[in-house]
Formats: C-alpha cells, structure tokens, sequence
C-alpha cells in the first residue's frame, strides 16, 4: 500500500501548524511532547507562550487546507487514523500533567497566530487547567438490557386476551430496564457526590443501538472528572452499585484525558463564546 | 441472572496504538474538547453532521468489525480500500449480512438527502 505519508514533504512547500492541546508550562511534559508522534506520523514540538504552551506538529499546509480536512472527515478510515493520532499524543501528555484537548482538526497558518490565540486566552485556559491538575476523566455508560424485557421460550399465548398480557408484559419488562438504568444513574450520581470522589459530572446524550452491536439499549452516557487518588475508590463505588442492581449493564472507561471537562457546562458556554462565534459561518 | 460489568481502558493506555474504542474516541475529539478559532475554518455544522452521521453509521466500529460488518471498507463511495473483495464465511450469514447491508444503505441515504438540504438553502 502506497502513503504519500511516508516520504518527507519538499521543503519549500509552506507549513501549517496543527494544535493537539494546551498546558502549562512544564519542562517534564515539554520533554515527554519531543518524543511523540503526531498526526500522519509528524513529529511533535512545544509552542511556548507566555503561560502556556501549545502541543503542535507542523503539517504540510496543502494536506490540511478546508477542503482537505473535509475530506479526511468524510473518509472513515482517514477519520480513524486522524483521530487516533489526534487522540494518542493528547493521551500520552494527560498522563504525566494537566491537558486541555483541543478539538480535532485545529489548524494556524503560523506560530504567530496560534501565539496570539493563546494569550488572547491565557486567564481562562490557566484557570481550567490547574481546575484538572491531578484530575482524570472516567466514562460511566449504563445499557438496559435487553434479556430482562423478552418473555420466556415456550410461553405462548393461548388466547387474545394472553396474548395482550403477554405484550403488556413484555412492554413493561422494557419500561423497566429503562427505568432501572436510569434509576442506577442517579444513582451513581449522587453516591459519588455524597462521598466526595468525584469533582465534576457531565451528562452526554447515550449511544443510540442504530448500528451498536452493543447488548441493550444505552440510557446513561456519563463523564466523571476523578480527582486521581480517588481512582480505586470511584471504581469500587460504581462497580458495587451496579452489581445490585437486575436489568442493566454498565461499563467504565478510562482513564481518559479531561475531554469532557475542558470547556464550561454548556449554560455557560452558550452565554458568551467568542470562539465558537468565529468559526461558525 | 448476574449482571455484568466491563471495564473498559480508555484513553492512557501504556502501549501506544492499543487506544481503545473508537466509537468513545470519535465521540471525544469531534464533540468534546476546547474549541478555539484556528486559521483553517473547519464548518462546524459539517462536523455536527459528521457526528450524525457516525453515530448511525459507526455507533461501535470495533464491534461491527469483530461481527465481520464492515462493509463500508468495500464502498467505493466510503472508502479507498473498496477493492479488496469481503470474505464470505457461510452463505446464511453473508444473506443476513447483505440484507443488514441493504437496510444501512437506504438509511444512510435518506440520512444523507436530509443532511444535504441545509446546504441547498
């Protein structure tokens, strides 16, 4: 198989710059970053501003122009490699210091202009950070499961009115799981507040079945932000929460860097966002 | 009746390359994650559409691929890699394959018309 990837672009062909994420100034992480690979396999660099620091590699411009990158979204396996990519060097800084990833696919015609986006920001992104120092992201998901809803093998209706019951049943077996899932998320919500393991909690919206070979139906999708000595204990928490509870099946991932956490809860960022006012057309 | 429990590594795995589930990578770095304007516009009503998109089309790629469902890597419309023709393990199966394969075509074409008709306004 043939990837342009694999030789080194000419030279005199102008750079983009491409953002993975945004830190504080750390000598540790600065070390770690230089021997990372990036996006299609380019080395990374630190981008030094006044208080923080972009995560960047330098890019061919024309592989990364509008239509490129639209392109690259549009092509599912581009897509996966782009994001694993994207998604490997933000996860191998998050393990040694405090990150805030950046979206994927943010693109500077220049150093200078990326600077100038980082001191514009400098005050919100430092509160955020130290905000997630020593933190880690958790992903909480809990399906309903099927297998509690469907009626016994052999049971057949013998009459209209069975078969009615039976569908009432079967409806309710269902209604059930739903509520048992959600119930367990509240659940596990609250358990985790009241016992002070967790900082900060987001809601996103569940995985629909469409295409999911995943059993159930997914009714919670939770992000937890765990402070990082309360790991074990956060676990252990939900994992006894949800082996009591019959008709539902949960899964953690993680640990994962603060995607969830590194912008304002959506009522805030809907006040006043000037970044996104930028990009939007 | 046990319930059951997975657990899952995400995102810090040790070993690079073995990153987890792409279906909560995709979810994370298209939808979450720090917004700031770059100099290259990305439309991000086009990556809202994308995650539309995938989350019809690819809700958990690694379980797809694990049932032998991939079919959008013999797509020439999807994908560059169309040519390789797919394994066909049992006739009952590919049937069952090719029908599920159908029904994902059609709904991704009237998901596709829907999402084009922002654009012609």
């Amino acid at each position: 198989m043939i990837s342009e990837h694999d030789t080194a672009p000419p030279t005199d062909l102008p750079d983009a710059v491409y953002a993975y994420a945004v830190l504080l100034l750390n000598e540790a992480a600065e070390r770690s970053a230089r021997e990372l690979r990036g996006v299609d396999g380019l080395p990374v660099r630190i981008l030094r501003g006044t208080g923080t620091a972009a995560v960047v590699s330098d890019v061919p411009a024309e592989a990364f122009t509008e239509e490129a990158i639209a392109q690259r979204l549009d092509d599912i396996t581009d897509l996966e490699r782009l994001a694993r990519d994207h998604h490997q060097v933000i996860a191998a800084l998050a393990s040694r210091t405090a990150v805030l990833p950046l979206r994927l696919a943010t693109v500077y015609l220049d150093d200078d202009s990326l600077l100038r986006r980082l001191h514009a920001d400098d005050g919100h992104f430092r509160a955020t950070l130290n905000r997630l120092e020593g933190h880690d992201e958790w992903g909480v998901k809990i399906y309903a499961r099927p297998q509690a809803t469907t009626p016994p093998p052999g049971d057949r209706p013998r009459s209209g009115r069975d078969y009615l019951r039976a569908r009432r049943t079967s409806r309710d077996g269902h209604d059930l799981a739903l509520q048992a899932a959600a119930d367990l998320g509240a659940r596990v919500d609250r358990t985790l507040a009241e016992a002070n393991l967790v900082t900060d909690v987001r809601h996103h919206r569940p995985q629909p079945a469409a295409l999911s070979a995943e059993p159930g139906e997914n009714v919670v999708n939770a992000a937890y932000l765990v402070p990082r000595e309360h790991t074990r204990s956060f676990q252990d928490r939900v994992e006894l929460l949800a082996a009591g509870t019959v008709g539902v099946r949960l899964e953690i991932t993680g640990p994962w860097a603060p995607y969830s956490f590194a912008s304002p809860p959506p009522e805030q960022s809907e006040r006043a966002d000037p970044a996104i006012a930028q990009v939007t057309p | 009746m046990t319930d059951s429990l997975t657990r899952r590594s995400g995102g810090l795995s040790p070993q690079p390359g073995s990153a987890g589930n792409l279906a909560d990578i995709l979810e994370r770095v298209l939808d979450k994650g720090v917004v700031i304007a770059g100099d290259i516009k990305i439309n991000l009503l086009d990556i809202e559409l994308l995650t539309i998109k995938l989350r019809l089309l690819v809700v958990s790629v690694d379980t797809a691929r694990e049932m032998g469902i991939d079919w959008w890597e013999h797509d020439p419309t999807l994908s560059s890699r169309a040519v390789r023709p797919a394994p066909s393990p049992d006739s009952a199966r590919t049937a069952e394959l090719a029908a599920e394969n159908a029904r994902l075509r059609a709904e991704l074409q009237s998901l596709n018309a829907r999402l084009k008709e922002p654009d012609d306004l």
